[in-house]
């Protein structure tokens, strides 16, 4: 299923892999054409909830969000506020090597690299982040915080 | 308590001008062709929303192509089209004066971008297109798809077997709101023994689907990894979907309106209309929060709930009472709530006498004080009922109170096993059990509902009916929904036409079941992933209008038919 909008998913997929193999020196297979996972009639959907669906359907089976227990991973909380704190492959904790881990998986975690792509996990690493200050939290606590 | 309102005077300049009486006595607003390159298409869904509203007013193309949408205030309008199969359009800057007609021609071009296509089929679509055999399907449709999350989640993720084991293995201990299962032994189900599992319901042998010789089969993890792989590795490059024909004839004349719960991820669980008129009431499936949608303006008012800190957040049931009080079961938190709608607010709490219970069903009687009443909660996750005195506080536990609905008389209904719908009469001694022409089917839990005439409505969620017990006649009667894995979790009548209808869990598409003909029609829903709990209707209306959810989008709402 050749189309014009996967195969620019890919290149901006493959620039993305080239980059991080660039850096990591990881080495990822890259595949043909391979969807992504959609937002809600994503032609409407906001960055903000898109982003928060994607957390809440990737990222929230495993690790919690917004508390700093550990589920089946460690917490996501606070996860590039850790200072000289390190990932479990013993990398520093930074955009690159979240992206390399979110690509590769890990002994416990998938592999999304056929699943999502570059702009996604620039979406997921942005909400990790704080960059949606309005967003959903994955448990829903700050809806009783009052009027938005 | 802190009230959230979302002020939207826009949003009252659409809403003000919804039909509340037979649609075509409005006059025209936007009246368009659409087309494809095949020529004009039927049955296609077009909406119109005005800028700054949440609300969008949705009507279908008769057999020329043309649609019209009646009644819309002054204002800038955006069209949508929403046609399985054709790439949505979005075309902004419709200008509409009220009263006058602005025409608005959209030729649509077919979609064929996989992810696209897979957001505009229904769940019952994606699992008949899926390219597996028919026992597969039903693995996929028990363990991933027909309670929890859909099939569109594993049919738009692309992993490895290593990977879907992974993920397998981990769906098997978490709760659908992906919490972790609590740390607690169940019925059936002592140390060492393998965990629940999502789909499963409560029970170990429920997951055993399919047929006895085969499904022992499907017990096996690696059968459904082998599954997922095929349809979802790495190189898969998706499948046709085959989308349900478009509406034809009468069948295109429903009005549809959608009014958008501001607030970003709102999952609406029940869908409660007011007895008193004016609002349809709302909870969360994930979070503490209660809303009310205006019925008239489309105002939308949420309010907060406290509930457990260390607990998810999120409600599973409602009822009303005599007092028109609104009562919850918080499921999460196993507890109990009292929610006064005239003031806003909650004005009682109770926690359930059980560490981890989830408060899965509250009764109320609604018309009746009831005697032996007057509020009964079962637990979902072991199955312990009690009887509940606000005034003191105490739970009662009670044996087998598995009654959902209680009638005007104070009769109590529910399901007692599969295909045994039993009534309890006041005083909880005396019973009549009514046997379903279907030997397995079976209502959910807290999903009956009573109509004007009396009588008592469900959904049948395996074998796909919608039921009707005439309480007069002491009859069961069940009608055939022909959509494949519709799963209908729910029904409502018109109790002034003998009707009955539903929107069933994965079909998108509204059913209307008349009782006394036993016609069934499905009317297909511009939008997808609607998964009711519960519906409305709003007798008032002429002819009555159909209120629901839409849970992927976070909306609410109304349909009604109309004729020309």
């Amino acid at each position: 299923m050749a189309r014009r909008r996967v195969d620019s998913r890919n290149r901006a997929r493959q620039a993305l892999l080239v980059r991080v193999v660039m850096f990591s020196c990881s080495a990822f297979l890259l595949t043909t054409a391979s969807p992504a996972l959609q937002a809600p009639h994503s032609d409407e959907a906001s960055p903000e909830r898109e982003a928060w669906y994607l957390v809440r359907h990737r990222c929230f089976l495993c690790h919690e969000i917004d508390r700093p227990e550990t589920k089946f991973a460690p917490s996501l909380m606070g996860l590039f506020e850790r200072g000289d704190a390190r990932m479990i492959n013993g990398k520093p904790i930074n955009e690159q090597t979240v992206t390399e881990v979110i690509l590769a998986g890990g002994p416990n975690m998938p592999a999304f690299q056929y699943t999502l792509t570059a702009r996604q996990i620039g979406l997921i690493l942005r909400y990790l982040k704080g960059g949606f200050p309005n967003a959903p939290k994955q448990d829903g606590r700050h809806m009783q915080e009052g009027p938005r | 308590m802190s009230i959230r309102i979302y002020s939207l005077l826009l949003v009252a300049l659409l809403a003000s001008a919804m039909p509340r009486a037979v649609e075509a006595a409005e006059p025209v607003s936007i009246r368009g062709t659409i087309t494809a390159a095949e020529g004009p298409l039927e049955g296609a869904y077009v909406g119109a929303r005005a800028n700054g509203s949440t609300v969008t007013k949705y009507g279908m193309t008769d057999n020329r192509g043309e649609f019209l949408l009646r009644g819309l205030e002054s204002g800038t309008y955006t069209l949508l089209t929403r046609i399985p199969g054709f790439r949505n359009v979005k075309r902004e800057g419709i200008r509409v004066e009220s009263g006058e007609e602005t025409r608005a021609d959209v030729r649509v071009e077919p979609e064929t971008d996989f992810l696209r296509l897979v957001e505009q089929a229904s769940n019952s679509e994606l699992l008949e297109s899926l390219p597996v055999t028919d026992m597969e399907r039903v693995a996929l449709d028990s363990r991933c798809s027909s309670r929890c999350h859909g099939a569109s989640y594993f049919v738009e993720s692309r992993f490895s077997a290593r990977d879907w084991r992974l993920i397998v293995s981990k769906m098997e201990s978490i709760t659908p709101v992906g919490d972790l299962d609590p740390p607690i032994a169940r019925p059936g189900r002592g140390a060492g023994q393998e965990p629940p599992r999502r789909g499963s319901s409560f029970d170990t042998d429920a997951e055993i689907y399919g047929s006895t010789a085969e499904g022992g089969s499907f017990r096996d993890d690696e059968h459904l990894v082998q599954y997922l792989s095929k349809i979802s590795g790495p190189d898969s490059k998706g499948f046709p979907i085959k989308f349900q024909p478009r509406a034809t004839g009468q069948l295109t004349r429903a009005v549809v309106t959608e009014y958008q719960i501001p607030r970003p991820g709102a999952y609406v669980h029940d869908l409660m209309l007011d007895p008193r008129g004016g609002y349809a009431w709302y909870n969360d499936w994930r979070v503490n929060v209660v809303g009310s949608v205006n019925m008239q303006t489309g105002e939308v008012k949420e309010y907060p709930v406290p509930g457990r800190d260390d607990r998810p957040g999120g409600f599973h049931s409602a009822r009303w009472d005599k007092e028109g009080n609104l009562w919850l079961g918080q499921l999460w938190s196993g507890r109990v709530v009292r929610f006064d709608v005239k003031q806003g607010k909650v004005t009682g709490s109770w926690q359930v006498p059980l560490e981890w219970s989830r408060t899965g069903t509250v009764v109320a009687c609604q018309y009746v004080n009831h005697p032996d009443g007057p509020i009964w909660t079962r637990d979902a996750l072991l199955g312990s009922g009690w009887k509940l005195n606000p005034d003191t506080g105490v739970f009662t536990q009670v044996q087998n109170a598995r009654w959902n609905l209680c009638d005007r008389e104070g009769n109590l209904y529910g399901f007692v096993g599969r295909g045994v719908l039993r009534k309890t009469e006041p005083g909880l001694e005396k019973f009549t059990e009514y046997r379903t022409p279907t030997p397995n089917a079976q209502a959910n839990e807290n999903r009956l509902n009573l109509d004007t005439a009396g009588n008592v409505w469900y959904g049948d969620w395996d074998s796909r009916h919608i039921g009707l017990l005439d309480t007069h006649a002491g009859k069961i009667t069940e009608f055939l929904i022909p959509t494949p894995w519709s799963l209908a979790y729910n029904a409502i009548g018109d109790g002034a036409n003998n009707i009955g209808w539903t929107v069933p869990h994965h079909s998108d598409r509204m059913v209307k079941a008349d009782a006394d003909s036993g016609q069934v029609i499905e009317i297909p829903l511009p939008s997808r992933g609607y998964q009711i709990r519960n519906l409305g209707i709003e007798m008032t209306a002429n002819p009555p209008a159909i209120w629901f959810m839409n849970q992927r989008d976070g909306t609410i709402v109304r349909f009604q038919e109309y004729t020309e």
